[in-house]
């Protein structure tokens, strides 16, 4: 076990190489010192790990695979502190440990403080690190590993949808979709940036790489602190809406489209597709309503934008968060359903999932058309993803296990906050976002907030993100490790 | 500024005058530019100089007509401390115009003070040391490891 850890955890020895890189060519000489701690750190327990005589020729089974996984985005976020606290814009280490919590789980929220002031290098390593959890931290070791347990190590991180039978080429496909959307991103960013908005070359470069990172990966945070109302252009806006929803795509449904399969029958597909336009609906209708907006352009290009941020769980905001914790009613309604339900299922989004609010639609339909049809009839059971699949109760009942452990999550984390005194609008909002890995706030998540709540927003990321499998393994490891089995 | 921020609605269409430091870059698009102006703590105190953390940061965008003045220098950011300027102008909150953006439209800018270099902290020695030595360290006994370093013989 420890030797599979140390080695995923060198991973994050490859990825501090490029903001060392990017702080040496800048002159931040203090960061730069800090990404070679980092390096250094991450090497060490790397080299400990795989000198560990026990750690060799055990296969690792699903439980121990699991249990790596829940390890693995508790002690990265905590090496990847190393930079951020070192910068000075931190209060207190867990506001940094926060910070990487959320961008490793791609949620956004984020308690860094004088962003605009931080070093290049340093911000660079929070859109990276949004990089890496996106997509996975694991599947990016699963490119250089192999083994028994490559499969529990992959589930761990909550993927279910390999596109080949191998673990290791379905990894490497991953990360080749990703180095496409990326040069293609990056590059048509950057020359919006330079010939549209009239940017320096090498800022437009910064911006567009940080941005490309945040949006493809569902994450949120951006290199300035007023998110994507900096750019002030609809056609940036554009792009980033297409980035976010390749982003929230599963990385099963673009290999489909890679192949030029038929994808208009898949369950996700159809989900998503019915649930978003019924949440932009609500969304923009109730911003009619309250009056933020009164012409058609504006209210729907802000009604669009906010409900695409929120429902594929990136967190961009072209408003401020005073402003976006004005919107009551339908409008608030809108865009918090839109972040409880989530992505697709092997993306980089959170949330429940377009596949399991499709399924629970379809074992719901199925009941009542048993109910009503005449005794005997016999009602098939089948849905259509990546080819006709068969819906058994095995597979609803986890449907419906994960669907209700998120309701619980959100819940679990507004109860909280109301017990610290917020009002309720804003603790389910706030619950929500960190749950779902979305990163839209209100104002709760601030450098001041309790520390107590902090903590539960950070448990909350983390289970969100590893879909509560792994956590459950984790607990079960511990409590048999304290009370024998 | 955190009133306009907050109240957007009651400030729209009214002419406002906000005094902070240019931070970002600067968007030159040709016959306008546009900046983010912030007002908050770190205007008047950067983080770099005074150590004081403040909490975040608090902007707005302003559209400036024509080109960016001699004398500004750079617009803030790391190791940089961004013109303060003093900015009159329409406050527009999500411009129809404009599709929804929300933003100052300038129709008067003062320099108050040029952009300065901070002086930009030297390497922390102490992890500098210690990640080179853990570097050094982790990667020998990987390379031992790996039966990748020659094996010195007894004679």
């Amino acid at each position: 076990m420890a030797h599979d850890l140390g080695r995923i955890i060198g991973v994050v020895a490859l990825a501090a190489a490029v903001p060392l890189a990017w702080a040496l060519a800048r002159g931040e000489w203090r960061s730069a010192s800090h990404f070679l701690l980092l390096m250094g750190l991450t090497t060490a327990v790397a080299a400990s790990a795989d000198r560990l005589p026990s750690s060799h020729g055990r296969n690792v089974d699903w439980s121990h695979g699991m249990v790596v996984a829940a390890l693995t985005w508790l002690i990265v976020p905590a090496l990847a502190t190393v930079p951020l606290w070192g910068s000075g814009h931190y209060s207190r280490w867990i506001d940094s440990y926060f910070d990487a919590m959320s961008g490793l789980t791609t949620t956004g929220l984020a308690l860094v403080q004088d962003l605009d002031h931080l070093p290049e290098s340093v911000n660079l390593w929070r859109h990276i690190l949004q990089f890496l959890g996106g997509q996975g931290i694991i599947l990016a070791a699963l490119m250089f590993l192999a083994g028994s347990g490559a499969l529990s190590l992959f589930e761990g991180e909550g993927r279910e949808h390999r596109m080949f039978p191998n673990v290791r080429t379905t990894a490497r496909f991953i990360w080749r979709v990703s180095a496409t959307h990326a040069a293609i991103g990056i590059g048509v960013l950057a020359s919006v940036g330079v010939l549209v908005q009239g940017f320096d070359p090498g800022r437009a470069f910064f911006h567009s790489a940080s941005i490309f990172m945040a949006a493809f990966d569902t994450g949120g945070f951006s290199p300035m602190s007023t998110s994507i109302a900096y750019y002030n252009s609809p056609i940036f806006e554009a792009i980033v809406a297409v980035l976010m929803i390749a982003g929230a795509m599963s990385f099963g449904l673009h290999h489909a489209i890679w192949q030029r399969r038929r994808v208009a029958g898949n369950i996700e597909v159809r989900t998503i597709a019915f649930t978003f336009s019924v949440t932009l609906l609500v969304t923009i209708l109730g911003l009619a309503l309250i009056g933020v907006v009164d012409e058609f352009y504006p209210l729907v290009r802000v009604g669009l934008f906010h409900a695409l941020s929120a429902h594929t769980g990136t967190g961009f905001s072209t408003v401020s968060s005073a402003e976006l914790a004005s919107w009551s009613g339908l409008a608030f309604g809108g865009i918090a359903i839109a972040m409880a339900l989530g992505g697709m299922s092997s993306s980089t989004a959170g949330g429940v999932k377009a596949l399991r609010i499709g399924l629970a639609i379809r074992a719901m339909r199925d009941t009542v058309r048993e109910a009503l049809l005449p005794e005997g009839a016999v009602v098939s059971r089948t849905f259509t993803q990546y080819g006709k699949q068969h819906i058994n109760p095995n597979l609803i009942r986890s449907v419906f296990t994960i669907s209700l452990l998120y309701v619980g999550l959100y819940l679990s984390g507004a109860a909280v906050a109301l017990g610290l005194g917020y009002d309720l609008g804003p603790a389910l909002f706030e619950s929500i976002s960190a749950s779902a890995a979305v990163g839209l706030s209100v104002g709760v998540v601030s450098p001041d907030m309790p520390l107590l709540l902090e903590i539960v927003y950070i448990l909350q990321m983390w289970v969100g993100r590893l879909e509560f499998v792994a956590i459950a393994a984790l607990l079960g490891f511990a409590a048999s490790t304290v009370f024998g089995k | 500024m955190s009133s306009l921020l907050a109240l957007p609605d009651e400030y729209d269409q009214q002419v406002v005058t906000i005094r902070g430091e240019i931070v970002g870059d600067y968007g030159d698009r040709g016959n306008v530019v546009w900046v983010q102006v912030n007002d908050d703590p770190y205007v008047d105190e950067p983080l770099s100089t005074s150590g004081r953390l403040a909490g975040t940061n608090t902007g707005l965008s302003v559209r400036l007509t024509g080109a960016i003045p001699d004398g500004f220098g750079a617009p803030g950011g790391h190791g940089v401390r961004g013109p303060i300027v003093e900015v009159t102008g329409v406050f527009r909150d999500l411009d129809p115009a404009l599709g929804g953006i929300t933003f100052l439209e300038a129709t008067d800018v003062v320099l108050i003070e040029s952009s300065e270099r901070l002086p930009e902290p030297g390497a922390d020695t102490a992890a500098l040391v210690t990640g080179a030595m853990l570097t050094a360290g982790a990667l020998l006994a990987m390379a031992q490891r790996r039966d990748l370093l020659p094996k010195r013989s007894l004679s």
